[in-house]
């Protein structure tokens, strides 16, 4: 069995069998969900990311900041644990190695709900992450021991051992990655009475509508370009809830003039913002890419500099298959419908997050309520893609991480 | 004659630049328009990634695949009934293999390419043969992998093959002896892939003082996974010179999606293509060309593959050309600088199946 890391509330090598009987010990005595002492300690936590001046170089971290701040933790906590229940024990989460913040949300949300938590971190360590560690320390020394034992954040290699005893000593393990790793670790045994969260790989969109488009002047182009530059390039659009089809709804011509003012504005803002791929992810691109030239219908090939590559689809062929593809870097594809309800039939399960702009109230809820529609868990405006929702791929965070009451009158 | 037969039939490296880039437009264009007109996938994506290609006028504005694209998809230019070899390539340890399909005629311009070059290190006569891996290695199941491959198609140039290395890549000192003992005071042929030849063969040498002064050595399959003990081409002849006496150590790189398409190494290791062959260097991240003297991705275009789109493949090597002309040799002088690097992958997908692998 490989060595842990423990990282919080001190850096200290530990075994396996000690971080659980820490995760014990502190679940031992359960906090009540949405309870002041972690509440403060959230709050300390937003202070820091939002005060710190490293931490505000990150967006990533400053998106955390705000959502960790007392007014939206009160609304949350009113939101999603006022009805009776209790905390579910120990839960152990294993987050995605390079989404680097997603840790400090989950945390949050377990410490929230009243109960111990197990992080698995990834090997590689990152600055963000790196960062936001030395942040949640800094937190966890105004608070009570109490509650520095709770959060146990541990650093080990891929080691099944570690993770099965880990696992056998949880009541929730919730794990995020590729289906493989998924699937890989949803095997390995659980107590009877435990319960297993996973979140495997999504496929997210975004739908433009060309005639909004072009009312819009070039400088509320630009504005709007920002909000989209961020969905797209943020985790180098490979998060899963970064958008890879682009979905233009309007007629032939609209749609075209639309697209060619659009594209080489999304490409300057990604460049002024000095999003700039290196060798190794220009030439994954550019694998991805004639793999997409291969398999897909494609009419129209495009490279708008290192930044953007468009592909234009005559159609969705192969569209299903090659969503497994694993593409990034500024690679978009790009399909033209008259009206955004026409997208509903060509969706599938793998789709999580359509980022929409551009649209009326009935067009979106046309897309939402069409009986064909058989994708996306998510529908949010353009620039929120990426915001963290604790109802996460049709999930409820706060419900899983505790055990609400049933009642019957 | 056709002009590729003229490229196969000069005495190696004796053509200057310009003339060869004046022969392999031609061919290289015809190359293009065959498997246009043979491999409806490669139309497709040449048609729409390369749309000027018809009027290029330089081997540079020719179109390219990357090789990576072999590894996902199968793309031939043949029917499968006239699929005579399938080579892979080994593959690096959880990543996937690439595969070619050759028919016969493709099949055989390759080994009377290799015929070439090689005749031109071994002077036509078949020597005795050491191979520095172990027989088990030629029985692939699934395809030919690329160790096989170079080694079934240099062996019609030795006689007397001696593998040896045993299965578990352990030296055969016994046999190693006994061949040598065979062909005291004679010329010797050793062909090895190079990490094989470090690892196992020189300690051999180093152990036993084998006197192998009269033998040349061949190498490829290039540093990779010689790079983290971060030895380099003058170490390597250097050390083998010391332990065996072997004066004449030659590298040569090639790749298993590109049989008979090899490049030699002149005496101060840059790397020479074929007539019917030559080399781009482009920046890794623009895909543009680069001028002569800066490092970029290496680009392999070669009159060989008929029955495969191979004629012009971007690889993911880096490397350099530091000459044109001089340094002894006629053509473009190669330096390979090793992987180009990879890309760090961000985002919730795969990244722990990456890591784990």
């Amino acid at each position: 069995m490989s060595a842990l890391l423990r990282l919080l509330p001190e850096k200290q090598d530990i075994s396996a069998e000690i971080a659980v009987s820490a995760a014990r010990a502190a679940a031992a005595q359960p906090l009540a969900p949405g309870s002041d002492d972690v509440k403060k300690y959230c709050g300390d936590l937003s202070a820091l990311l939002l005060g710190s001046a490293e931490a505000r170089s990150y967006p990533e971290l400053q998106a955390l900041g705000f959502w960790l701040r007392p007014a939206s933790v009160d609304s949350m906590v009113k939101k999603f644990l006022s009805s009776p229940r209790t905390a579910i024990g120990i839960a152990f989460h294993m987050p995605p190695s390079n989404v680097a913040t997603l840790f400090g949300y989950t945390s949050s949300i377990a410490l929230l709900c009243g109960n111990a938590v197990l992080v698995r971190l990834p090997s590689a360590e990152n600055p963000v992450q790196t960062l936001l560690v030395s942040l949640m320390q800094e937190a966890l020394a105004q608070n009570s021991r109490a509650l520095r034992e709770r959060l146990i954040l541990l650093r080990y290699g891929h080691d099944d051992a570690v993770t099965s005893e880990l696992s056998r000593a949880c009541q929730l393990r919730m794990v995020w990655g590729s289906d493989e790793t998924v699937e890989h670790i949803s095997a390995l045994p659980l107590p009877a009475a435990a319960r297993h969260v996973s979140f495997g790989d999504r496929y997210s969109a975004m739908a433009l509508k060309a005639a909004a488009w072009l009312r819009l002047n070039s400088e509320e182009r630009n504005d709007v370009i920002k909000q989209i530059f961020n969905d797209i390039y943020v985790f180098d659009q490979l998060a899963c809830a970064s958008p890879r089809l682009l979905v233009w709804v309007g007629d032939e011509k609209t749609a075209a003039q639309a697209a060619e003012d659009f594209y080489p504005r999304l490409a300057s803002c990604a460049k002024a913002r000095g999003y700039m791929p290196g060798a190794g992810e220009s030439i994954a691109k550019q694998n991805t890419n004639f793999l997409a030239l291969h398999d897909l219908a494609v009419a129209a090939y495009t490279n708008y500099g290192p930044q953007l590559t468009v592909l234009a689809l005559t159609g969705f062929e192969g569209l299903s298959t090659f969503k497994k593809v694993n593409y990034g870097y500024g690679t978009l594809l790009a399909v033209r419908l008259e009206t955004l309800a026409e997208f509903a039939p060509h969706t599938e399960a793998r789709d999580q997050t359509l980022s929409c702009w551009g649209f009326a109230e009935d067009e979106m809820q046309a897309f939402a309520g069409a009986g064909k529609r058989r994708g996306f868990d998510r529908m949010v405006a353009a620039g929120q893609a990426l915001t963290f929702d604790p109802v996460w791929d049709g999930c409820n965070l706060f419900d899983a991480m505790t055990r609400p009451i049933g009642k019957r009158p | 004659m056709t002009a590729l037969d003229d490229l196969l039939t000069a005495p190696p490296f004796s053509l200057p630049q310009k003339e060869k880039e004046h022969a392999l437009l031609p061919l290289l264009k015809e190359l293009t328009e065959h498997h246009r007109n043979t491999c409806a996938p490669y139309r497709r994506m040449i048609d729409l990634a390369f749309p000027q290609v018809a009027e290029a006028s330089t081997l540079a504005q020719l179109p390219y695949l990357p090789i990576s694209l072999f590894k996902f998809r199968r793309l031939r230019s043949i029917a499968e009934s006239d699929i005579r070899v399938t080579v892979t390539s080994s593959g690096t340890t959880g990543t996937e293999k690439s595969r070619i399909e050759l028919d016969a005629a493709t099949a055989k311009l390759s080994s009377r390419a290799l015929n070439l070059i090689i005749n031109s290190v071994t002077g036509a006569r078949r020597l005795p043969m050491l191979i520095v891996d172990c027989e088990a290695s030629i029985k692939g199941g699934d395809g030919m992998g690329a160790r096989a491959a170079a080694i079934l198609g240099l062996m019609p140039f030795g006689r007397d093959h001696c593998f040896a290395l045993r299965d578990n890549l352990g030296v055969d000192e016994d046999k190693i002896a006994a061949f040598l003992k065979r062909h005291e005071g004679q010329d010797i042929l050793i062909y090895g892939f190079t990490f094989l030849v470090w690892q196992h063969f020189i300690t051999a040498c180093e152990k036993n003082s084998y006197d192998f002064s009269r033998g040349t050595l061949l190498h490829s399959g290039g540093w990779k996974k010689l790079a983290e003990s971060a030895v380099d081409n003058n170490a390597f002849k250097a050390r083998l010179k010391k332990a065996a006496g072997i004066g004449c150590v030659m590298n040569f790189y090639g790749m298993a999606e590109l049989p008979g398409t090899i490049f030699l190494e002149n005496e101060n290791g840059l790397l020479y293509p074929p007539h019917f062959a030559d080399v781009i260097i482009r920046d890794p991240i623009t895909f543009q060309p680069l001028p002569h003297g800066q490092p970029g991705l290496v680009q392999i275009l070669t009159s060989l593959p008929r029955s495969y789109p191979g004629h012009s493949l971007l690889t993911e090597d880096m490397g350099v050309i530091e000459a044109t002309d001089s340094d002894g040799r006629y053509g473009h002088g190669l330096r390979i600088i090793g992987r180009a690097p990879r890309a760090e992958l961000r985002g919730c997908s795969d990244v722990i199946a990456r890591e784990a692998a």
